[in-house]
């Protein structure tokens, strides 16, 4: 039994009263199909401070807004980080910053003051190993091992939750009402899916073999010991079990077999799906 | 007989009504318009920490028979150089589009006021649509939706390709040779232009008024210097066999002549010695990157959460 809220079928999802998981979907026809693909944003609230984590998709805008608003319930939104400078990652900075006028901006994003120069005074470069107090909680930043632009990674040290943007991401054909789904919640995605989604987002996946990656993650997840694992894309991961089937789905190229899935059908791909 | 560029528009360089921002690269017809900073700090997601001087960010206009064409919208922080640089070239032009050349903050996020303010009557971004692609088609819509909810003018999605012509300017779209997220270059072949977006853009200038427009000594054209550069922008290429990515450089000047490349950051490198020279030396750098063993991404890490 686990310690998380029960699905509503889509976000926001409370999932502790510490950690809000919004954003959405974009759902777009696939063969006849509409599938859905994650654009998550995380909200996490310490006794004295909260942090966005990711500043989530142009078209979640009014949403997310009012999700984060509801959630902080009166408080004010103290950090604004965007793990890295992509669009759904990071666009978006200065709608929240301007919307909660207090907030800090945070992240290696050094070219951020460029952007918004009116914003420049708020905007605080930070690294790998920096930490920023929540009170009852920190968030630690961490190394982003896998990865498209440069990033960083996130651990709530309280909530035990690691945030890791593009990594640990999965491509799952899913539809209208299991948008909230954490790992444990729906099938196990397939392997072929998940490699055609890292060798598209991750193009260095494809020239590579990526077992050499794995001695930094097995550490990381050593060390850190997440209870949750939270990506951009993709459900939240609550399952141990999907760890070693993410790894799978890094294998392509010089690591395993060529993934050759671009035809498979979405029925095939959601059969089981709760 | 039918003119040339430089038959069309000639007085090179004559163009005492430019304002400061706007600098002529090939007479009358492609002009980069933008400004510059101090190598510092906020520079150092696209530049070496070891460059120093300044760094120029420009976007392009290719302008010719009533046609106006604008490659990404520049930074931010150059709002009022880039307004004023496209008030004094857009003229009467008839026919004005804009291209992102990356799907990236630094060539869109002035794209709502420019596109307002100007009167754009089309938006594009490279894409490749794939049906059968769901990752393809995935990212693709939320670019389309991105775009959409900055602003109002029609998006549409090109092809790499023939683009057509801009009055006798002749532009083709390429997918990026070396990229991290989808990048589309662009060549103009009547004046050999080649629009690099963001690879290459390392090469800086002495001096703030400087022109961007440089030839730069070979020294500044090492591979030592450009594999510091790709590892700023495109670390993903060391500890790889990039062998593949080199082909598809090499394929890209094989079958086009060079003269001059045109990044959005750094300064243009004028000239097809030099042009040569940077696309040589680059295959030297990605060769040195892919026989670096992988390192440990947690060296030097040590970060140990407290017991509970």
């Amino acid at each position: 039994m686990n310690q998380w809220s029960k699905p509503r079928g889509e976000l926001p999802r409370v999932v502790t009263p510490n950690l809000l998981w919004t954003g959405g979907c974009l759902s777009i026809e696939y063969q006849g199909e509409l599938a859905h693909g994650h654009f998550s944003t995380y909200l996490v609230l310490g006794s004295e401070k909260s942090m966005l984590v990711d500043t989530g998709h142009a078209s979640h805008w009014k949403a997310a807004e009012k999700h984060v608003e509801e959630f902080l319930d009166g408080r004010p939104l103290d950090y604004v980080f965007p793990t890295h400078a992509e669009f759904p990652h990071g666009g978006l900075a200065a709608h929240w910053m301007k919307k909660y006028p207090n907030s800090i901006c945070v992240g290696d994003v050094p070219e951020y003051p460029l952007y918004w120069p009116d914003l420049a005074p708020r905007i605080r470069q930070i690294a790998v190993g920096d930490e920023i107090e929540l009170g009852d909680r920190k968030m630690v930043f961490v190394p982003a091992i896998w990865r498209d632009l440069k990033s960083l990674w996130a651990f709530d040290t309280v909530g035990r939750v690691l945030f890791v943007s593009d990594g640990f991401s999965y491509l799952h054909y899913h539809k209208a009402g299991q948008c909230d789904f954490m790992t444990s919640e729906h099938e196990p995605p397939d392997v072929k899916l998940i490699q055609f989604f890292n060798e598209r987002a991750l193009r260095w996946t494809r020239y590579t073999d990526t077992r050499e990656t794995f001695a930094d993650i097995d550490e990381m997840l050593k060390r850190l010991d997440p209870l949750l694992i939270a990506a951009a894309h993709g459900g939240v991961i609550d399952t141990p079990s999907m760890i070693p089937l993410l790894k799978s789905g890094m294998l392509m190229g010089q690591s395993g077999a060529e993934a050759k899935i671009s035809k498979i059908s979405p029925e095939k791909a959601t059969a089981g799906v709760k | 007989m039918p003119q040339t560029v430089a038959e069309r528009n000639p007085g090179a360089g004559a163009s005492p009504m430019l304002p400061v921002s706007v600098t002529e690269i090939c007479p009358g017809t492609i002009y980069a318009v933008g400004g510059s900073l101090p190598a510092d700090e906020r520079c150092r997601a696209w530049i070496p920490g070891d460059v120093r001087g300044f760094i120029p960010f420009q976007c392009y206009v290719l302008r010719d028979g009533g046609q106006f064409l604008m490659l990404d919208g520049g930074l931010p922080v150059h709002r009022n150089e880039i307004r004023a640089g496209v008030e004094a070239l857009i003229g009467d032009t008839h026919e004005r589009r804009f291209i992102m050349t990356r799907r990236e903050l630094d060539t869109i996020l002035n794209l709502p006021w420019i596109a307002h303010d100007f009167n754009f009557h089309t938006l594009y971004c490279g894409g490749d649509l794939s049906p059968i692609d769901f990752f393809e088609q995935m990212d693709d819509a939320s670019f389309d939706e991105q775009v959409r909810t900055l602003v109002d003018t029609p998006f549409d999605f090109l092809k790499p390709g023939p683009l057509g012509k801009i009055g006798l300017l002749d532009l083709e779209m390429l997918r990026g040779a070396l990229m991290v997220l989808p990048t589309f270059w662009f060549y103009e072949k009547a004046t050999r232009t080649l629009f690099t977006s963001d690879c290459w853009g390392f090469v800086p200038k002495l001096l703030a008024p400087d022109s961007p427009v440089r030839t730069p000594p070979d020294a500044e054209l090492s591979a030592k210097k450009i594999e510091s550069f790709l590892d700023k922008k495109f670390d993903w290429l060391a500890c790889i066999d990039n062998s593949a990515l080199a082909a598809d450089l090499k394929a890209v000047f094989v079958d086009r002549v060079v003269d001059r490349i045109c990044p959005t950051t750094g300064c243009i490198i004028e000239g097809r010695a030099a042009v040569e020279r940077l696309v040589e030396q680059t295959l030297e750098a990605l060769s040195a990157m892919a026989r670096r063993p992988r390192q440990s991404v947690l060296a030097g890490w040590d970060y140990h959460p407290p017991r509970t």
